[in-house]
């Protein structure tokens, strides 16, 4: 079987994340994801098939994942990463929830003075996310 | 002024971001490989701390 996207972000994300969320299993969640056949899952992960783009907000439910990145992925899967960035460039990068809430958390903390990220909160950061 | 949510999303509409906003986002998603978790008390006194040393710095002589 041909393997047109097994090169790509999404595949990659894929491969890591169902192995993080054992003992759930790829049929678990490719029924949680709304997939009537668990295949899917193992084509999406394997890079045989490309994730459609509707399929992104019950897939990242699924993956208790960052729908937002997911959606960032499967864009470059469907139109390639140079358009990808194209498109986000021109609509706005997707933003999750939790990113929005970091955001309005900097504000907040900033007096909306709009901080420019320098190699101190760099590393700050580095600490509060502890990697 | 409530959000608007789509399954998980907010939409684009809500407040464009600055560029320096930009940045922040970018920094944390790199290093939140595995999605940006939500903000919680101890990381976001982390990050209060951080822009306080942030602006202490950006007002002294020379900086």
């Amino acid at each position: 079987m041909t393997k047109p996207h097994k090169d790509t972000a999404l595949a990659r994300f894929l491969q890591t994340r169902i192995l993080q969320l054992k003992p759930k299993t790829q049929a678990e969640i490719a029924h949680e994801a709304g997939f009537l056949n668990a295949n899917v899952l193992s084509m999406l992960r394997s890079g045989s098939t490309k994730l459609a783009l509707d399929r992104v907000p019950a897939l990242a439910l699924a993956l208790d994942c960052d729908p937002a990145r997911l959606l960032r992925l499967a864009l470059g899967q469907v139109v390639g990463d140079t358009a990808a960035n194209a498109i986000i460039e021109i609509m706005g990068t997707p933003i999750s929830a939790n990113e929005r809430a970091w955001i309005e958390e900097i504000r907040n903390a900033s007096d909306d003075s709009d901080p420019r990220i320098t190699a101190r909160s760099r590393s700050a950061l580095r600490g509060i996310f502890g990697k | 002024m409530k959000r608007k949510m789509f399954q998980g999303f907010v939409v684009p509409q809500d407040g464009p971001l600055t560029e320096a906003e930009r940045l922040w986002v970018d920094i944390i998603r790199v290093i939140c490989f595995d999605g940006v978790p939500r903000p919680s008390l101890e990381p976001v006194q982390a990050l209060r701390d951080a822009l306080d040393d942030q602006r202490r710095l950006r007002g002294r002589p020379g900086s």
